[in-house]
């Protein structure tokens, strides 16, 4: 795409309306963004307010499921023109290749179709039915419960992965909650499009939403979070550890004390490779390969580098080599995209200094895109938990006992989410158990780190049950 | 050291004493070649490269080696008379980069006509206020090494550091700005960022204002972390203006680093002397070439595009002579200018040993 085009990255409900704008350009797309006064945050809360008294909250739950489920369907339709402006704006705005869009934001959005979203509640709350009415409370026939969502949430939403922002939207309108999210300004533009996909399936449910931007620190917006933060029960903030103790502390600061506040900081994730599972070197890499090239790398999800057992038959390099050859595959097939000139420099340093040190003579393998920093697995026999500068770099490592890598994750405790694994049956529950008490929270077969089953406990965390409060109706 | 190598080393301090442009090319291919020999890692890094002195024709198809290498490595050529760390504590969780110089007297050849070029090319006989330590306090700083080289050299008998082991000697440095303006004798004041900017804070804290005799100048060093360097700069050097009463003209960024022994200048002094007008950049000593390259293709960037900052330093002959910075810029006229980081990379350079003084005290 090459004429430039101006497109909206906010939606306000009506009759709210702004007269000044800001622009976000992403080379031929820019994003238009309200200029928000407080008297003006404050109606559009009103405005918000009013929607779900008389509309959202009064709706049983299966039939704002079933909404959402239309407006999924529609995105995840590929001639489906929300999809194809989504599909077409996207790599611009996040510098992802198009058909890494593609495959994401299916990915992404498959989990929350309606079927899902039920099984999500069933399993949270124990009764989908528990946030429309009472119901008997288990084991205490003199007690009723029900579960009541938020009546306003604000979701501070972060902008790595396309289209996640989304998920936020879904699971605030599923507790019956209207809506202000607060877009990144790093990926603009899919929270407002999927309010305007939900405008054509029901403007009522839309109306409960509202998706604008401002920038979190400026002195400006210090007023806009005041007035957001003050009004919403619930306050979650998604994005880097700054940026999520910034909203907790603005959060704290404005929030009745009794107001809730989810934040989700800085997570990474690993893979580790049994011994047994080499002798299909090439599927586990080829999984392994999809782990690492899904977003850049830029995912909580996303693994920043392997951990293979040695003593089988093939060795950890070998997995190396394999995992490289496959990452040139996807090359094609799931294209790297664009990256701004420091990372380059980033990955270029990083490579360089490991090839170096392989032609020093020490345990180091480096295999790399032939041309630029496309990919680059480093083989490297030091077991320390590095960090990966992302954007398909990721070392790999021999280690003689899975169970070994304990120690080694300890001082990244607070930040472990995923751990993909390879490994036989019989030794998959040990091994999630042990990782499972090292601080991870979601553990799945290596090639199915970026796919997590809808529900999955990002950070730890329920995704509906800890965004709702409890009301108990005592008969006797 | 054999007579070989003491006829390279000779060679390029003939070179750096009198530059003859058209013979750059070949000495650089030279100490390529001896380089190539002499470090079994650096030959090995070469060879993967399919780059050797039998394939490599221009100093510009040179291998450059990662800065951060020398961390990993030691890059030397022969027995290092002196050895220089990157500054960092042995135990934090970085490791300190280390370049071993096995000719401090190459090092102090390249120091001094390029200092004088740009920070006295007036002939200027100034009294040094350094902010920054001296050899004493910081043994392993190729920073502390250039000032003392350059202090004994055009400092005279009364210039003094500032920094001592409990912090910068702020009450110390107001007391001698005091006496230079009752003086009215022109002074250099010469440090690191960092440390300037404790002393404008200190100097705002009190409302105190100097207006320094005309012809002081300032050399600064490092501190400003790649981020939003321009509008740190201007802010900067316009406070330095107001606090010290020392004109834009005559405040003199230097950028230089552990892992080179020479040093880049702001054109500014020179080119306010000489009556021309052009944007503030960084001058390329003759013994030195700089190329602005693209972190993808490794292509030469076309003039004032970003690029990664690549400098191949004949004073660099007894360790790595072509080194890949973190840096990045791009070139402007004769020059280039630093625009920012390698995102991501650690902070370092001397502005972190100036910050653990200051936690410290």
């Amino acid at each position: 795409m090459t004429d430039p085009i101006t497109l909206d990255g906010f939606f306000l409900p009506p009759p709210i309306k702004v007269s000044t704008y800001t622009q976000l350009e992403f080379g031929p797309v820019q994003i238009r963004l309200p200029v928000l006064t407080a008297t003006t945050l404050s109606d559009v809360i009103n405005q918000l307010l009013a929607a779900q008294e008389q509309y959202l909250s009064k709706q049983p739950t299966m039939a704002v499921l079933e909404m959402i489920d239309a407006a999924v369907a529609r995105w995840l339709k590929p001639e489906d023109p929300m999809r194809e402006i989504a599909e077409l704006v996207l790599p611009n705005i996040t510098g992802l290749s198009p058909a890494m869009i593609r495959f994401g934001l299916t990915l992404i959005l498959k989990g929350y179709r309606k079927d899902s979203l039920y099984r999500i509640l069933r399993h949270e709350l124990g009764d989908a039915h528990l946030l429309d009415e009472f119901q008997p409370k288990k084991e205490n026939p003199n007690c009723l419960t029900r579960a009541v969502g938020p009546r306003i949430t604000t979701n501070i939403i972060a902008g790595n992965i396309p289209g996640l922002g989304i998920t936020d939207l879904i699971a605030t309108l599923v507790t019956k909650s209207a809506c202000v999210c607060k877009v990144s300004s790093h990926e603009p533009f899919s929270p407002a499009l999927f309010a305007q996909t939900l405008v054509q399936i029901e403007p009522r449910l839309a109306y409960c939403l509202a998706v604008l931007g401002w920038s979190g620190g400026r002195p400006e917006a210090k007023s806009l979070e005041e007035v957001a933060f003050d009004r919403s029960e619930l306050v979650t903030a998604t994005g880097s550890d700054e940026a999520v103790t910034a909203v907790r502390q603005a959060a704290a600061q404005s929030q009745p004390v009794s107001g809730r506040f989810i934040g989700y900081g800085h997570r990474v994730s690993l893979g580790l490779i049994g011994r047994e599972a080499l002798d299909n070197l090439e599927n586990v890499a080829q999984a392994a390969a999809l782990d690492v090239a899904m977003y850049d790398q830029q995912g909580c999800l996303s693994p920043h580098l392997f951990y293979v057992e040695t003593g089988g038959d093939h060795f950890p390099r070998q997995f190396a080599k394999a995992l490289a050859e496959e990452l040139k595959r996807l090359e094609h097939e799931l294209p790297r995209g664009i990256l701004d000139t420091p990372t380059a420099a980033r990955l270029h340093q990083i490579r360089s200094v490991a090839e170096i040190k392989q032609a020093d003579g020490e345990e180091v393998i480096v295999f790399g895109s032939e041309s630029g920093t496309l990919w680059t697995v480093i083989y490297e026999d030091d077991p320390a938990f590095v960090l990966s500068p992302l954007y398909r770099t990721v070392r790999v490592k021999p280690i003689d006992e899975l169970t070994h890598v304990i120690p080694l994750l300890e001082p990244w405790r607070p930040y472990l989410q995923a751990a993909g694994i390879a490994v036989s049956e019989p030794r998959r529950v040990l091994l999630a158990e042990t990782l499972a008490r090292a601080g991870l929270n979601r553990i799945c077969p290596v090639g199915r780190m970026q796919q997590p089953h809808p529900g999955w406990p990002q950070d730890g965390r329920r995704f509906i049950a800890d965004r709702v409060r409890w009301v108990d109706l005592e008969t006797s | 050291m054999n007579r070989k190598t003491d006829s390279i080393y000779d060679e390029v301090l003939d070179f750096i004493g009198h530059p003859v442009e058209e013979r750059f090319n070949t000495l650089a291919l030279r100490v390529f070649s001896f380089q190539f020999e002499r470090n079994p890692s650096y030959r090995r890094y070469c060879e993967a490269k399919d780059q050797t002195p039998d394939t490599v024709l221009s100093w510009r198809e040179i291998p450059a080696v990662p800065t951060a290498a020398f961390k990993e490595l030691d890059l030397v050529c022969d027995r290092p008379e002196k050895v220089f760390f990157t500054s960092g504590t042995s135990q934090g969780p970085t490791k300190r980069g280390r370049h071993p110089v096995p000719r401090l007297d190459i090092f102090r050849a390249s120091v001094l006509p390029n200092f004088m070029a740009h920070l006295l090319p007036d002939l200027a006989e100034l009294r040094m206020l350094i902010l920054a330590g001296s050899p004493v306090l910081w043994p392993h700083s190729s920073l502390a090494h250039m000032m003392e080289v350059v202090r004994k050299e055009y400092g005279g008998s009364d210039s003094v550091y500032f920094m001592t082991d409990a912090g910068l000697d702020l009450e110390g440095l107001s007391r001698s700005l005091r006496e230079v303006c009752e003086q009215n004798r022109p002074v250099m004041l010469a440090g690191v960022t960092l440390a300037f900017h404790q002393f404008l804070d200190h100097c705002r804290e009190r409302r105190m204002a100097f207006r320094l005799p005309p012809g002081s100048r300032i050399m600064d060093t490092g501190g400003f972390k790649g981020r939003k360097i321009d509008l740190l700069k201007t802010e900067l050097y316009r406070r330095y203006e107001k606090a010290l009463g020392i004109p834009q003209t005559h405040i003199v960024n230097e950028y230089g680093m552990t892992e080179m022994s020479s040093q880049f200048y702001d054109n500014v002094l020179a080119d306010h002397l000489n009556g021309l007008s052009r944007p503030r950049h960084k001058r390329v000593p003759p013994w030195v070439r700089t190329r602005v390259v693209d972190p993808e293709t490794l292509e030469e960037r076309p003039p004032g595009s970003t690029g990664m900052l690549r400098h191949y330093d004949l004073a660099n002959c007894g360790s790595v002579m072509a080194l890949q910075t973190e840096d990045l810029g791009h070139t402007i006229g004769d020059g280039f200018e630093i625009t920012g980081r390698a995102m991501g990379s650690e902070a370092r350079g001397c502005s972190l040993l100036v910050e653990e003084i200051l936690r410290t005290r």
